[in-house]
């Protein structure tokens, strides 16, 4: 909205900013560490994405080929793990993390991300695989693929949009997850959600620099979200439909 | 018929063994497929869940000491039953939920309707629709912290503009739910559209111009025949904003940090503060957690039994 538009003297909004003040940008990335963090959620939301597709892709299409016993209950419990509170997973893993050194660190944190994009990631590729006809793979088998190679050399090239939305959608997680790095990170392993939000502070607050941060981390949020626009309503339809 | 032809041939040729082989090779390759993301999801979801189960039996509060930890069976369940702040959270989020669930879905089916009936100009304003949705909770909430501050913020500011009382928004207890309910209505509304705007792009047309035909007026048109089909979308949509409002927790933190007096301590915060603030006492909150888990699961388990399916 247009509040992102006031990087400069807010106190009365009204008043169109006179003479742009990039120095809030600069002040705001300077600020409190939060060009770290903004690079550490970079670092953290790429490496969580990674590890999702990498663990996801293969199950899902294991999910999906080989009717392994349980695939309904893995259907299941993916969506259990979107109900679930994230509260319940916050004090347990700060415990863990704490004891096992991996509290603030950045492998901590893609580990803990994994509980949210891990499920989410295999529930949207299985989606995508079902989407592609057995008869592809079939062909395929029958020009002597290897077994082991169909999944990597006839489907995933079939779903790479699919997988390309998963993965942003994973990044996006991330890069806005609060509850999460609010408690197992501090300073090495912060990002920008936190971040953002230290710019409150408790008495006066720097609204201009407050801003300019908010615009930073929104607007990759945004070309990210434009990029799989419309991949997005052709998955919220695939869900409602079927379900 | 593709399958038909490739079970055939090798049956032909050499029945049995590479029928065999093939099969087992399939099964291993299955396990092993699934094999990365259950390690992890062993380690990361499976393992904390039970070690946070097993822990809420337990009195440990870190301010006095780690190893302080004391075994007490289900007295922090008992506890909680008691605990005026507990179920004073509880209530401000079922509130809070409730009253976002109905607004978004009275004005989301309203913009879908009518993005429906528009065809010039309807992209862009299903841009404008979607734009909130794209900001993250936290920048959304700093932003309507801003927007709402009594003395500074916008709305106020326009208020007065128009010679109508500017209150407080975030400081009054009883405003401070329907305040912050805004702004996720201003967030996530678009998420209903979106839902809602396929569901009505799916209706068949011909029923829906015989009826205009016949000369039924739009208020007929939607409730006989679009209605009904809309009810599985609409159902979605129920369950998926339900499912995100139970869970609220950055518009109350960072908005308001709770609200005079807790007015606005959803569970969420209310379960991060008992553990991560002043007191860290994990036991108890953990054991708030999984009630918390619980209750959620309970209502959508509710709400999805007792919404109708289709018609």
């Amino acid at each position: 909205m247009t509040a992102l538009k006031t990087p400069i003297q807010a106190q009365n909004f009204l008043s169109l900013p006179t003479q742009p003040q990039w120095k809030n940008f600069v002040d705001a990335w300077q600020t409190a560490g939060f060009s770290d963090a903004f690079v550490n959620t970079f670092e953290i939301g790429i490496g969580t994405v990674l590890i999702s597709l990498l663990a996801g892709i293969p199950m899902a299409y294991s999910l999906v080929r080989y009717s392994v016993r349980g695939a309904n209950l893995a259907g299941g419990s993916m969506l259990f793990m979107r109900i679930i509170p994230e509260t319940v997973f916050l004090l347990p893993l700060y415990v863990i993390f704490r004891k096992t050194g991996l509290f603030d660190t950045k492998i901590g944190m893609i580990l803990a991300f994994q509980i949210i994009t891990l499920p989410y990631t295999i529930w949207l590729l299985r989606s995508f695989i079902m989407g592609v006809p057995e008869e592809i793979e079939n062909a395929a088998r029958i020009d002597g693929c290897a077994e082991i190679e169909i999944p990597w050399r006839v489907t995933l090239p079939l779903i790479l949009p699919g997988v390309l939305t998963s993965a942003i959608l994973a990044f996006i997680s991330v890069w806005t997850s609060l509850l999460f790095p609010l408690t197992l990170a501090y300073s090495k392993a912060e990002t920008v959600s936190v971040a953002i939000s230290s710019f409150k502070g408790y008495g006066t607050f720097n609204w201009p620099v407050m801003a300019a941060a908010a615009l930073c981390v929104t607007i990759p949020q945004i070309i990210m979200f434009s990029l799989i626009n419309k991949y997005l309503v052709a998955g919220y339809t695939m869900g409602a439909v079927k379900e | 018929m593709l399958q038909e032809t490739i079970t055939l041939k090798p049956n032909q040729n050499r029945p049995g063994l590479i029928r065999k082989r093939k099969i087992n090779q399939k099964k291993v390759l299955g396990y092993l497929y699934l094999l990365p993301a259950l390690l992890i999801a062993g380690v990361i979801i499976v393992y904390p869940l039970l070690y946070g189960a097993w822990t809420s039996f337990f009195q440990w509060n870190w301010t006095a000491g780690m190893q302080n930890k004391a075994f007490i069976g289900l007295q922090n369940y008992v506890q909680l039953l008691s605990d005026e702040y507990f179920w004073g959270a509880l209530k401000n989020t079922l509130y809070f939920t409730f009253l976002s669930l109905i607004i978004e879905l009275l004005l989301g089916l309203g913009i879908a309707l009518l993005l429906n009936g528009i065809t010039k100009g309807s992209l862009v304003l299903r841009t404008v629709m979607m734009f909130p949705l794209m900001i993250s909770d936290i920048v959304a909430a700093l932003m309507w912290k801003m927007l709402l501050d009594p003395s500074s913020g916008v709305i106020n500011q326009f208020l007065l503009s128009l010679h109508l009382s500017a209150p407080n928004w975030l400081g009054n207890s009883h405003l401070v739910i329907p305040a912050i309910s805004m702004v996720d209505v201003w967030w996530q509304t678009g998420n209903i559209v979106i839902i809602l705007l396929a569901g009505l792009q799916s209706l068949p047309r011909e029923p829906i111009e015989m009826a205009q035909v016949d000369g039924a007026n739009k208020f007929q048109l939607f409730i006989y025949l679009m209605w009904p089909q809309l009810i599985p979308f609409v159902k979605t949509a129920v369950v998926f904003r339900l499912i995100d409002l139970m869970r609220v927790f950055a518009l109350s933190w960072a908005i308001t940090g709770g609200g005079p007096v807790r007015a606005s301590e959803v569970s969420q915060l209310y379960i991060y503060k008992v553990g991560m603030g002043k007191y860290l006492n994990i036991g108890y909150s953990i054991s708030l957690a999984f009630t918390f888990a619980i209750i959620v699961f309970i209502l959508i388990g509710l709400v999805n039994k007792l919404l109708p399916e289709k018609n």
